[in-house]
């Protein structure tokens, strides 16, 4: 028999990497209910740094207890507000409010953008930002304001039906078929107020094949049926043929769209790279040493703040491993990144200093 | 996806619905069904859990479904339920007082009925085979309307044992079944009659406005007349030389036919020979020289007067025709055309 949970992170860092490391069996994801409002609640204080003396004559459990601190705040790091998160959260908010009273037709949005360029944290972001909101004006655990799904690849209709089955956490078998689903998720959402859909993996959609077509009619009766303002996310969705045929024009005409780019090296750029290090808490790291590096960095990742996040965090997390309590151009040398980031655009391939 | 599939984590449903005290499990289950908009047998199978969804509803699954713990359902829920997983001591700390005792409530329809059913008691035995005894009446409470009619009707008892008064069923006893008793009611207390010997009483629960309606002869469907009141009419001691008896076998249905007519003389005499015969516009069934039935004519005259030119008893049924000599078959001689 399975229980539910919700483990409530606690707001001293040392008990919340303890609850982190306790609950992995319990890894919740953000297609549930209980793992969004994980997320959502989800607020990590960075551990305060104590003093070098006081430091470097901890004992080795405490030692220990403090590495593990660290270690855990670092491999999330938070969440920067870049110029198109902003843009998102800033549009999303919008396009809930113009679409309050809309009976149909509703406009939606549409994220797309290359791997690595933070859709994905976009428009959740644009969800949580949503939530805490709800939260606010209606206390009290009934309301499910948000709604997160991703859609499988080679899906079908009753396939993306259960995705959202799922996430609201209603039972599915095998006896249950497409019409009995899609009735109970549209009432589930309409009694709990579910104002905004997010999509991820969108780029999955082939609206050339069968199965395509047929999941984006059910995606258009979902928004028909919920009144919720839709946002999609996905991988070069032009590209991937979204806007072709009819329903890919109906699309063109009711979603705006929002480009996710890699970062050219300018001015935010710069201030990405120091907003991250000012986020980061080693004993013997000098400020300034990783904004000297920007351009490397930005050699390196080829302006993609994923693997820009992957690789500051990485070598963090070895800087606390190794004992060194700083961030080199030789540490982050070390850490491997992703195969576009090496292997780029001819004329920006980024080869790491060998060793 | 197969059903005997690995089953999943249970997850609590998204919409939680509050039980109410005393309510079943299975009108909990319709209600957190149709608050997440399920169908009902739908997520009672789903309780009822693998390999065969089928059965009674498991609490456990349902407590992590409806997100409660599975001491307050088991506190607030009623009925059918499997087995109750204990619960558990706490450890440590006083043990509770013991709860006061209380007169147990029926909880099934079954039971209620059983109860309603054994709520009266005939008062007084009369000279009928031994019944069971049930609980004692409550006292009724003479109001000012049980007056005594004082009018006394005949009844005949059902095949369930029980007489019609005044659109009430009173038992009279599964031996009396098909007799005709006399029922009266006399200051709130029904009493049930046969041949002046009294058989039960019971109290009244019938509304007393609805005696001014009873008939008397309400129970006689059909144009059957009471016994009494036929021997009254045509009494039997002319039986034997009677010239209008007839003979008549019973059909596979308990009639026999007498001037074209269909009379009802009881399943029980199926196959016996009876004599019937119409005398004062009643027609008698008599069986072993006692009156069995008695019914309203229904034929003509002329009809009677037509069955009385042949009064012969039936071989087989009550429309067989009498056998004739089979034909003689000629031998066929070799030659002749």
């Amino acid at each position: 028999m399975v229980s539910p949970t919700n483990a409530n992170p606690s707001s001293h860092p040392h008990a919340a990497w303890r609850a982190a490391v306790d609950g992995e069996d319990e890894h919740h994801h953000l297609t549930t209910v209980e793992g969004w409002r994980q997320f959502v609640a989800d607020a990590p204080r960075p551990p305060a740094l104590l003093p070098t003396s006081r430091w470097e004559r901890l004992e080795r459990a405490d030692r220990l207890a403090d590495d593990e601190a660290r270690l855990d705040y670092h491999t999330r790091l938070g969440v920067v507000a870049t110029s198109a998160l902003r843009q998102v959260v800033h549009t999303g908010r919008r396009l809930m409010l113009l679409n309050r009273h809309a009976i149909s037709a509703r406009r939606g949005l549409i994220v797309s953008g290359a791997a690595g360029t933070g859709k994905t944290t976009a428009i959740t972001q644009l969800g949580k930002t949503h939530e805490l909101m709800d939260r606010q004006r209606h206390p009290g655990g009934d309301r499910i304001p948000v709604v997160y799904v991703t859609v499988p690849p080679a899906a079908t209709p009753r396939m993306l039906a259960v995705e959202f089955a799922r996430f609201l956490g209603l039972p599915i078998t095998a006896r249950a078929n497409i019409t009995d689903v899609i009735e109970a998720v549209c009432g589930v959402c309409c009694d709990t107020r579910t104002a905004l859909v997010l999509v991820d993996e969108i780029h999955n959609l082939q609206l050339s094949t069968r199965n395509g077509a047929e999941v984006s009619d059910t995606l258009k009766y979902f928004s028909e049926r919920i009144p919720a303002t839709f946002v999609y996310a996905g991988v070069d969705v032009e590209r991937a043929g979204l806007f072709a045929g009819t329903r890919g024009q109906q699309l063109a005409g009711r979603f705006g769209l929002i480009p996710t780019l890699a970062f050219l090296y300018a001015s935010e750029w710069q201030g990405l790279v120091a907003t991250l290090e000012d986020a980061l808490r080693l004993y013997r790291h000098r400020p300034g040493a990783l904004t000297r590096l920007d351009r490397y960095l930005h050699l390196r990742t080829g302006g993609m703040i994923g693997s820009l996040s992957h690789l500051i965090r990485g070598a963090a997390i070895e800087a606390i491993l190794s004992g060194s309590e700083q961030l080199t151009k030789h540490s982050l040398e070390a850490v491997g990144l992703d195969h576009a980031a090496h292997h780029g655009p001819v004329g920006t391939r980024r080869q790491p200093a060998r060793a | 996806m197969s059903l005997r599939a690995v089953p999943e984590a249970l997850r609590p449903l998204p919409i939680r619905v509050r039980p109410r005290p005393a309510e079943t499990v299975a009108s909990y289950v319709v209600r957190l069904a149709r608050a997440n908009h399920l169908q009902p047998s739908y997520l009672h199978a789903y309780l009822c859990g693998p390999p065969d969804w089928r059965g009674a509803a498991d609490l456990g699954r349902l407590a992590v479904l409806c997100g409660r713990p599975l001491s307050v359902l088991q506190r607030a829920l009623t009925g059918p339920t499997p087995a109750r997983q204990p619960t558990p001591e706490p450890p440590g700390g006083p043990p509770r007082p013991p709860t006061p005792a209380r007169t147990p409530k029926p909880r099934h329809t079954t039971e209620l009925a059983a109860t309603i059913r054994h709520h009266d008691q005939p008062l007084e035995a009369g000279a009928a085979p031994a019944i069971p005894t049930s609980q004692p009446a409550p006292a009724w409470a003479a109001g000012p309307t049980a007056a005594w009619t004082g009018r006394t009707v005949d009844r005949k008892v059902t095949s369930t044992g029980v007489i019609s008064y005044a659109n009430t069923n009173y038992s009279v006893g599964r031996p009396f079944t098909g007799q005709m008793v006399q029922v009266t009611c006399a200051d709130g207390v029904v009493q049930i009659f046969q041949g002046g010997q009294p058989l039960r009483t019971w109290p009244r629960r019938h509304p007393p406005a609805k005696e001014a309606s009873i008939k008397p002869d309400r129970s006689h469907p059909r144009g059957e007349v009471a016994l009494d009141h036929a021997h009254r009419l045509a009494p039997l001691g002319d039986l034997a030389t009677d010239p209008h008896v007839v003979h008549r076998l019973v059909d596979p249905t308990g009639s026999v036919s007498f001037a074209g007519r269909y009379y009802l003389a009881g399943h029980a005499l199926t196959g016996q020979v009876v004599q019937v015969r119409c005398a004062g516009g009643i027609v008698q069934v008599v069986h072993g020289g006692e009156l069995v039935r008695a019914w309203r004519q229904r034929h003509t005259p002329q009809q009677e007067q037509r069955m009385l030119q042949r009064p012969n008893i039936q071989q087989r049924t009550a429309n067989a025709r009498p056998l004739t000599s089979a034909p003689q078959h000629q031998p066929v001689t070799p030659g002749r055309p």
